[in-house]
C-alpha cells in the first residue's frame, strides 16, 4: 500500500489504483448459472477471490428423506444436470449394494453406452460454454450442432433431452428401442466429424490460445490437496480415472485410454475434454458391438426396503468422481442421502488461483474448471 | 406543445396515467405499430438459474435456430431486455436478486415462466429453500411446463407472447393452444 | 486398499471397528495428519449422519455396537496408492448437546468447502479456522436443515388457501 490516506497505491505504470469489489453473478453470462464470485481488483487484476454459492440450493438431500428410495431416483438426474442420465448411477449402485440386487449383464452394457453418449454430451456443453464466454459464437453452434446428435440418440433410448430418468434401482428403464444400435453406429461417425471441425476450428486458434494457454496452472499436488477429480485433476498430470483404476459396472471390457496433459493450465483442461470425447466413443463403440441379449431390469420390489445399513459408492462423473452415501434404516424412504459433488469441491481451488489473474483471464479460469450449479448446491 | 409538469391543467398532471403527448386513436396507432415491432424482436435478459437454461441455449442453438423469429439477442444487462425467461428453480436466496433483475429492466416488459419449478416449484415444490412459482415475486405473461421444455416449446412459449402483443385482446383469455 | 489394522497400528488413537478407523472427534487433526504423513492419501469427502437414539443401522459390512444419539462425523480418505482406489473411512461420534469437531483445513485444503457444507447443513461447528459461514442457505436461514429435529419453515401460500377448505368439507 502506498501511503495515501485513501489506501489508493501506485501501479508499477505510476496509476493510482484503488481496490475495489466486484460481485461476479449470480446473473453474469459466464458463470455458467447462479455462482458468483466475489471479487477485490486492483484496477484488471484480482486481489482476492471468493466463492458465494448456494443460489440453486434446492434442498434435495432432505427431500430425500421424504421420498422412497425410487422416488429419489430421478431427483438425481437434477443434480449435475447437463448429464443427467450419468446422474443416477452411484446413486443406484448403492441402492443395489445395499439389497443385495444383480443387475443383468445387458443392462450393465446399456448403462454404459447411455453414460458414455452423456459424458459426450455434457464434454461438448462444456467446451461450448468456454468458447461461448470468449464471445466465440460461431465456433459455440458447432459445438452444439454435434451436441444435437447425441442428444438424439439418448432421447430415443430415454425419451428426454436432458433429464433422463434412465437408470433405475436394478438395470435401466427400458431396452434399447429397435434398430437403434446401427443407427447409433452412424451417428457416431458424424459426431467425430463434427468434433474434428470444432477441434479444427478452436483448439489451434491464436486468439483461444492467447486466452487459455499458461492461464492459471494447477500442478498435480495442488490438485490433490484441493481434491480435484476427473478431467481437471488428469489435465494437472495425473492420470486417475476410475473407469479404469477401479472398475465398477462393465469398465473393464473395454480398451481405451485415460488421457493426461501435464500443464494443468485452462487450455489442457480444454483440450482433455476434446480428447475424453473421443475416448468414450471408442467405448460407445466397442459397448455397442459387445452388448449381449437378455433381460435389462432385474426384479424389484414395487415396495422395496433394503436392509439397515450404509453404502458409500462412487462413480467417474462427468465433472469429476462423484459419490453417495445412502444410509438406511431398514423403511422404505432412505435415512440419509448425502452426494460428494465433484464441481463443489473443484471450485474450492479459485480461491487460491485467482489471485493475480486479469478479469478476462479468470473469466476463462471459471470456464475450465467446468462447474454446474446443480451440482454444487444441490 | 411543451409539456409543463408543474401545470396542473397540463394533460396527465395528477392522473395515474401515463403522460403521454398524444391520446386517442392515434396514440392507440402508434402503440399498436410499436406492439408489433416489440413482438417480432424480444430481446431476452440472459437468465438462466438451473436445468432448463441448458435448453434455452438449444433453441438458441442452429437446429433449434430461435433468430428465424428475432429473439436471439440474449443481452446480459437486464437494461438493455424487454423478455426475462425464468429458466430454472427461484430459491429464496435467489428471489431478491430476482427481483431485482425485473426491476432494472425499462417497460414494457414481459416474463416467461420456464419448466415447472419456475411455474410452482416442479418436483422441489416441498423443499425448504424454493419458491413456490416466481409469479409470487412477478407478474408472468406465458407460463411454459415441462421438465425441462424441450426448445420447441420455449419457442412457442415466446411466440405466444408475440400474439399477446400484436392481439392485446388476447390477455384476458386464456391460451387454450 | 492398503490393511486396515497396518494403518490403525501406527495410529494409537484409533480402533479398527467394522471397516473404520474409530477416534474421539478432538483427536482430528493429529489422527488425519498421521494418515496424510502415511501418503499416497487425500481428503475426500465429510459426511455427517444424525443419528437418533438406541440401535443404530447395521453397517454394510457387518453389525455394529449400540451407539447413544450423535451426530456421526465420517471423514471419507481417498486411498490414491498403486492399484487401489478406496474410501478409508475414519468415523468419530459427536455429542447433540456439544456438536463441535475440530477443523481438519490446515492437513487438507479441501476441508475447507466440505467442513462449511457440514457446518451449514448439518450444524457442526469446526473450531480453529476462518470462514465457517454458511455456504448454501442464507445467511439468516435458522436451524440446520439436514438434522432430524428440524422443522421446515411454513410456505404461506402452497397449499393454498382453498384446498383447505376443500379439505376441511371432506372432499379429496
Amino acid at each position: 500500500m502506498g501511503d495515501n490516506l485513501d489506501g489508493a497505491n501506485l501501479n508499477s505504470d505510476g496509476f493510482e489504483t484503488q481496490e475495489f469489489i466486484l460481485n461476479l453473478g449470480p446473473q453474469h453470462p459466464s458463470t455458467h448459472g447462479v455462482y458468483r464470485a466475489r471479487l477485490i481488483m486492483d484496477g484488471e487484476t484480482v486481489v482476492s477471490a471468493e466463492n458465494k454459492v448456494g443460489y440453486l440450493h434446492r434442498g434435495m438431500e432432505k427431500m430425500a428423506e421424504g421420498l422412497t428410495f425410487s422416488q429419489f431416483t430421478p431427483y438425481t438426474s437434477r443434480f449435475d444436470y447437463c448429464a443427467g442420465a450419468l446422474q443416477p448411477w452411484a446413486y443406484v449402485i448403492a441402492l443395489e449394494k445395499l439389497g443385495g440386487i444383480v443387475v443383468p449383464e445387458r443392462a450393465e452394457y446399456i448403462r454404459v453406452i447411455t453414460g458414455e453418449l452423456n459424458r459426450i454430451s455434457s464434454h461438448l456443453l462444456m467446451v461450448a460454454s468456454m468458447v461461448l464466454d470468449f464471445s466465440a459464437i460461431t465456433a459455440w453452434t458447432y459445438a452444439f450442432n454435434a451436441r444435437e446428435g447425441v442428444l438424439d440418440l439418448l432421447e430415443a433410448v430415454t425419451g428426454s433431452r436432458l433429464l433422463m430418468h434412465y437408470m433405475v434401482n436394478g438395470g435401466v428403464w427400458a431396452d434399447l428401442p429397435e434398430g437403434w444400435v446401427p443407427k447409433a453406429e452412424a451417428e457416431l461417425d458424424r459426431i467425430i466429424a463434427r468434433l474434428d471441425d470444432f477441434d479444427m476450428l478452436v483448439s489451434g486458434n491464436e486468439i483461444f490460445l492467447g486466452r487459455t494457454k499458461g492461464i492459471a496452472p494447477i500442478n498435480s499436488e495442488e490438485a490433490i490437496e484441493f481434491g480435484l477429480t476427473g478431467a481437471n485433476l488428469r489435465a494437472s498430470g495425473r492420470g486417475l480415472d476410475l473407469r479404469r483404476d477401479s472398475p465398477y459396472s462393465v469398465y473393464d471390457r473395454f480398451d481405451f485410454e485415460v488421457p493426461v496433459l501435464h500443464n494443468g493450465d485452462c487450455w489442457d483442461r480444454y483440450y482433455i475434454r476434446i480428447m475424453e470425447t473421443r475416448e468414450s466413443i471408442k467405448i460407445v463403440r466397442q459397448a455397442l458391438k459387445q452388448l449381449p441379449g437378455g433381460d435389462w431390469r432385474a426384479k424389484v420390489a414395487k415396495v422395496w426396503k433394503p436392509a439397515a445399513g450404509e453404502a458409500y459408492t462412487m462413480i467417474e462423473a462427468a465433472r469429476g468422481v462423484q459419490a453417495y452415501h445412502v444410509v438406511s434404516d431398514g423403511t422404505a424412504k432412505p435415512y440419509r442421502v448425502h452426494m460428494r459433488s465433484p464441481s463443489f469441491c473443484n471450485i474450492g481451488v479459485i480461491p487460491e488461483k485467482a489471485p493475480g489473474l486479469t478479469l478476462q483471464d479468470f473469466i476463462s479460469f471459471i470456464a475450465s474448471l467446468d462447474f454446474v450449479l446443480g451440482d454444487i448446491d444441490r | 406543445m411543451e409539456l409543463n409538469h408543474n401545470d396542473p391543467s397540463a394533460p396527465g398532471h395528477g392522473s395515474k396515467e401515463p403522460t403521454t403527448l398524444i391520446k386517442g386513436p392515434l396514440h392507440d396507432g402508434i402503440e399498436a405499430v410499436l406492439d408489433f415491432c416489440r413482438g417480432n424482436s424480444l430481446w431476452p435478459v440472459t437468465f438462466g438459474l438451473a436445468c432448463c437454461a441448458i435448453e434455452m441455449m438449444s433453441a438458441g442453438g442452429a437446429r433449434y435456430d430461435l433468430s428465424r423469429f428475432g429473439y436471439e439477442v440474449f443481452r446480459p444487462s437486464p437494461r438493455q431486455a424487454d423478455l426475462m425467461i425464468v429458466a430454472g428453480t427461484v430459491t429464496d436466496k435467489m428471489a431478491p436478486l430476482l427481483k431485482t433483475i425485473y426491476d432494472q429492466m425499462p417497460e414494457p416488459k414481459y416474463v416467461l415462466a420456464m419448466g415447472g419449478c419456475a411455474i410452482c416449484g416442479g418436483p422441489f415444490t416441498d423443499s425448504y429453500s424454493v419458491v413456490q412459482g416466481v409469479d409470487t415475486i412477478v407478474p408472468v405473461d406465458v407460463y411454459v411446463p415441462g421438465c425441462p421444455p424441450r426448445p420447441e416449446a420455449l419457442i412457442d412459449g415466446i411466440l405466444k407472447i408475440r400474439a399477446m402483443l400484436r392481439h392485446p385482446e388476447l390477455r384476458e383469455v386464456r391460451f387454450n393452444a | 486398499m492398503r490393511d486396515i489394522n497396518k494403518i490403525a497400528a501406527v495410529l494409537p488413537k484409533a480402533e479398527v471397528r467394522d471397516g473404520a478407523l474409530v477416534i474421539q472427534a478432538s483427536e482430528a487433526v493429529e489422527v488425519l495428519a498421521a494418515v496424510k504423513a502415511l501418503g499416497g492419501f487425500a481428503l475426500f469427502d465429510i459426511t455427517c449422519v444424525d443419528r437418533p437414539a438406541g440401535t443404530p443401522p447395521a453397517s454394510a459390512e457387518g453389525a455394529v455396537p449400540a451407539y447413544p444419539a450423535c451426530f456421526e462425523l465420517a471423514w471419507r480418505i481417498w486411498d490414491l496408492s498403486e492399484g487401489s482406489k478406496d474410501i478409508l473411512t475414519i468415523r468419530s461420534f459427536i455429542d447433540h448437546d456439544r456438536a463441535e469437531a475440530p477443523s481438519v483445513m490446515a492437513v487438507w485444503k479441501s476441508a475447507d468447502m466440505l467442513e462449511r457444507e457440514v457446518w451449514d447443513l448439518m450444524g457442526i461447528r469446526f473450531t480453529g479456522r476462518p470462514h465457517l459461514e454458511r455456504v448454501l442457505n442464507r445467511a439468516d436461514f435458522e436451524g440446520h436443515p439436514l438434522r432430524k429435529d428440524f422443522v421446515m419453515p411454513k410456505r404461506d401460500r402452497f397449499p393454498p388457501a382453498s384446498w383447505d377448505k376443500k379439505a376441511a368439507e371432506g372432499g379429496q
